[in-house]
């Protein structure tokens, strides 16, 4: 009887066990490779990291907060710091005008052959963004770039994009603004497209313009799709890297220094690592921050709505 | 009529103006395109010229067979090659690189992460919901924070340079996608049939071989080409987690960019090879693509 009863409960054990079983591969792969290397990052941040022969995780000088301090007084990071607040405001701000506007042309009942324009599209989208730097680098090169021949051709002189400061940066955020906006075309097109007549055919009969079926019913329908772009978007900004690398290396000067470049460059050429954690765990901080607040945003005017 | 008319007018404006934004955005690939098939004395000239005179396929022998360039055709084109310091070796191996990265990454993350998409598609379990979200989340990080340690780490195991730290990494940046796209495809595989499995006898090991992953197949390569996707342009963890040797296909189109410039054509070559498995699997993909990007910000 008791041998049963035991057998019952362990079926039972087993049964709920099984989900935790099957989620285990999982935890024990992000555990390992997430979030003990957030941790580990965390206790760089307060020690002095140096590679140097005989140096141990363990036997390496503790640094307080001098890390995070050194950051706040370290005016390249700061400057680093406003490279990329510019180009998130700049890029995401025109990405996401550009992109609505597109995306309501492609929309209109009478366009044809949409798929062939979608299509053009989003090819920008398929690039590696590595290679979309180089890209651009062609494109916009001094003596022999095709944007520099359009210039010509425009009558201007040629405008040495890359290499000027005050060039260097608005090419940066140029070439976010072409990698990126297909990508803001598409998930508004969907929203778009998912949007029934109705409601809208109802506005327009009762004798609201189009401004305000506009903001009243095309708006509230497309908030989901609005917060996803402007929420991906804003944390792939902050994260950007690969098209500073190919396209300017951060010069000239440092007119192109992102926060992530800044830091990539603290941490594997001056192999400054426990500063480099530091910063990478302030960035890491500054991402969440801003998600947080566009989720806040989006909540509320959904309550207010 | 005269409606009709301005509504005609109207509707060629709108074409026009798609036209004009759809080739704003597709014309740079096109230059690239052109410029990898013309001579440097070609692309090297003021106007430029938008079609090659003829099509040279000099950059794409130089790109991935540099052994088969015959010596006066290597004087003729690379005269301005001499000035713009080095060129890159072979990127065969690399590619290979690439492949093996790849395929063994993919490979790994749907071995772990499939049970867990299962879990989260199947179980209501204590916890299992903000497990989900927060498998999600992860996608929120930025890379870097994890390179920075695991550079310390992999250097400590030796793993760096080799293929199988890149794997380690890439398997975790995979999960998240992984899991979150094989319970969309889960979730929509009947559980009467795999009930009438653990009704005859049989475990949920046996449920899952024979009945719903064979019906989730499609959903397994969608899952696997997204994966392959993302992972064959991956530059920051590639750059720092490998040398010279064991570099990926992103890491040598970092190296194409010298002081002077960049070797135009070659390089032109070689992201044209590139993009030719990015441009099959957006064709065979498509709806999935966007639900697999947007993924993270869809469930808060």
């Amino acid at each position: 009887m008791a041998s049963r009863q035991r057998e019952l409960r362990r079926a039972h054990f087993r049964k709920r066990a099984t989900p935790y079983v099957y989620m285990a591969p999982t935890m024990i792969w992000l555990l390992a490779f997430m979030i003990y290397p957030l941790i580990f990052a965390l206790v760089m941040a307060f020690k002095r990291f140096k590679l140097q022969k005989g140096l141990t995780f363990w036997n390496m000088p503790w640094n307080g907060l001098n890390n995070f301090i050194d950051a706040f007084n370290d005016p390249y990071f700061l400057l680093s710091l406003e490279k990329t607040v510019v180009i998130l405001v700049a890029a995401v701000t025109i990405e996401f005008l550009l992109g609505f506007l597109v995306a309501w042309l492609l929309n209109k009942k009478q366009i044809r052959g949409d798929f062939i324009w979608i299509a053009l599209i989003l090819s920008p989208m398929m690039m590696p963004l590595i290679a979309s730097g180089n890209l651009w680098r062609m494109l916009l090169d001094m003596r022999w770039g095709a944007v520099n021949a359009l210039v010509m051709f425009l009558g201007f002189k040629p405008i040495d994009f890359l290499g000027t400061i005050q060039w260097s940066l608005p090419a940066v955020i140029f070439v976010e603004i072409w990698q990126w906006t297909p990508f803001v075309i598409i998930t508004l097109l969907a929203g778009l497209r998912s949007i029934p007549e109705e409601p809208k055919e109802a506005a327009m009969v009762d004798g609201a313009s189009h401004w305000q079926a506009f903001t009243h019913v095309i708006l509230p329908h497309l908030q989901g799709q609005i917060m996803i772009v402007l929420l991906i978007r804003s944390m792939d900004v902050v994260k950007t890297f690969d098209i500073v690398y190919a396209l300017t290396f951060g010069g000239p000067g440092q007119s192109t220094t992102v926060a992530t470049f800044y830091l990539y460059r603290q941490a594997f050429t001056q192999f400054k690592l426990g500063y480099g954690a530091a910063l990478s765990w302030l960035i890491f901080i500054m991402v969440y921050l801003i998600s947080y607040v566009i989720l806040k945003l989006f909540r509320r005017q959904e309550s207010a709505i | 009529m005269s409606n009709r008319k301005t509504r005609g007018l109207r509707t060629v404006l709108l074409h026009l103006a798609v036209a004009a934004f759809s080739l704003a955005f597709a014309f740079p690939l096109i230059w690239m395109l052109m410029t990898s098939f013309k001579t440097p004395r070609e692309y090297y000239s003021m106007p430029p010229r938008f079609l090659p005179k003829q099509l040279t396929f000099f950059h794409y022998k130089e790109a991935f067979a540099p052994w088969t360039i015959n010596p006066n055709e290597l004087s003729e084109s690379t005269y301005f090659i001499e000035e713009s310091a080095g060129r890159v070796e072979s990127v065969v191996p690399n590619i290979f690189n690439s492949l093996i990265i790849i395929g063994g990454s993919v490979a790994l993350a749907l071995l772990v992460g499939i049970w867990a998409a299962y879990a989260l598609s199947r179980f209501k379990f204590r916890g299992g919901e903000n497990l989900g979200s927060w498998i999600l989340s992860t996608r929120m990080m930025p890379p870097i924070v994890i390179a920075i340690p695991m550079f310390w780490v992999m250097r400590r195991l030796g793993l760096t340079g080799t293929h199988v730290g890149l794997i380690l990494i890439y398997v975790m940046t995979q999960l998240p996608f992984v899991i979150w796209m094989m319970k969309g495809f889960f979730d929509e595989v009947p559980t009467s049939l795999e009930e009438s499995v653990l009704v005859d006898g049989g475990s949920r090991g046996t449920a899952m071989y024979r009945v719903i992953l064979p019906l989730a197949f499609p959903g397994i390569i969608a899952t696997a080409l997204f994966c392959i996707f993302l992972t064959w342009t991956e530059f920051l963890f590639a750059s720092v987690f490998t040398n010279s040797t064991s570099a990926t296909l992103p890491v040598v189109l970092s190296w194409f960019r010298q002081d002077r410039g960049i070797l135009w054509g070659q390089m032109s070559a070689v992201m044209v090879v590139a993009l030719i498995p990015l441009l099959t699997i957006t064709m065979v993909l498509q709806k999935q693509m966007i639900k697999g990007l947007t993924a993270g910000a869809l469930k808060y």
